[in-house]
């Protein structure tokens, strides 16, 4: 997981097909209410999805 | 650390609201007021030997053997192990989740997690004010305000280039 300044999960090309990486905004989901956010700095979670659990069994994976 | 896998599943269901990644909250859970207040405090803790494993099983034994590992007490998270290698590992709780989340008071959610140097220091602080204010009792607004307060004042520190987490 990366916590980035980044306003578009698209830089890292996040959700595109067949990519493992997803995005996600730390403070709230929904943009609906922009202004809950004013005041915290901006922050972007990225994950990337690995096949495997740190004790080498497999992880399940994200279907699209 | 196999026969974790049913905690590992608990932790990644916990991912799901931890790290706010809106495409795998699922709807019935969005739709749902199951978790609209603070469960028991009691429902959030852990035996502390449980959560030491739980929270080392984030990284590969090469990064959380050395790390430290924080335990969550009744006032906030404690230092149980003191680490030498800058990683830091911890389970963290719901209220880690958006603000907004469904699963934000979500007394099942157990997120573990190994944050590097970089992460330790610019997101770790945010964590830490998130949960004391939660063991305080205080309210996600109260828990908003203090952290607009918080940044405003320079109290929280800016993001660092470079942070990560593990999460496997």
């Amino acid at each position: 997981m990366f916590f980035t300044a980044l306003k578009d999960g698209k830089d890292w090309g996040a959700g595109a097909s067949g990519s493992p990486v997803v995005s996600g905004p730390y403070w709230f989901l929904s943009s609906k209410e922009p202004s809950q956010a004013k005041g915290l700095p901006p922050i972007l979670v990225f994950a990337v999805e690995v096949a495997k659990w740190s004790d080498g069994t497999a992880a399940p994976m994200h279907q699209e | 650390m196999r026969a974790a896998t049913r905690e590992r599943m608990i932790s990644i269901t916990a991912l799901v609201p931890v790290i706010s990644i809106c495409f795998l909250v699922p709807k019935a859970a969005a739709q749902s007021d199951k978790y609209s207040k603070m469960a028991p405090v009691d429902q959030y803790l852990m035996e502390r030997n449980a959560e030491i494993l739980l929270a080392r099983s984030a990284a590969p034994d090469s990064i959380s053997s050395a790390a430290t590992i924080l335990v969550l007490g009744r006032q906030g998270y404690e230092t149980a192990v003191r680490g030498k290698n800058g990683f830091v590992c911890m389970v963290e709780r719901s209220w880690m989740a958006a603000f907004d989340s469904p699963e934000f008071w979500n007394p099942k959610v157990r997120g573990a997690e190994c944050l590097n140097r970089q992460a330790a220091r610019s997101i770790l602080p945010i964590t830490d004010l998130r949960t004391r204010m939660v063991m305080a009792g205080h309210t996600k607004a109260e828990i908003v305000l203090a952290l607009k307060a918080a940044f405003d004042n320079k109290q929280l520190p800016d993001l660092e280039n470079g942070n990560m987490v593990y999460m496997m």
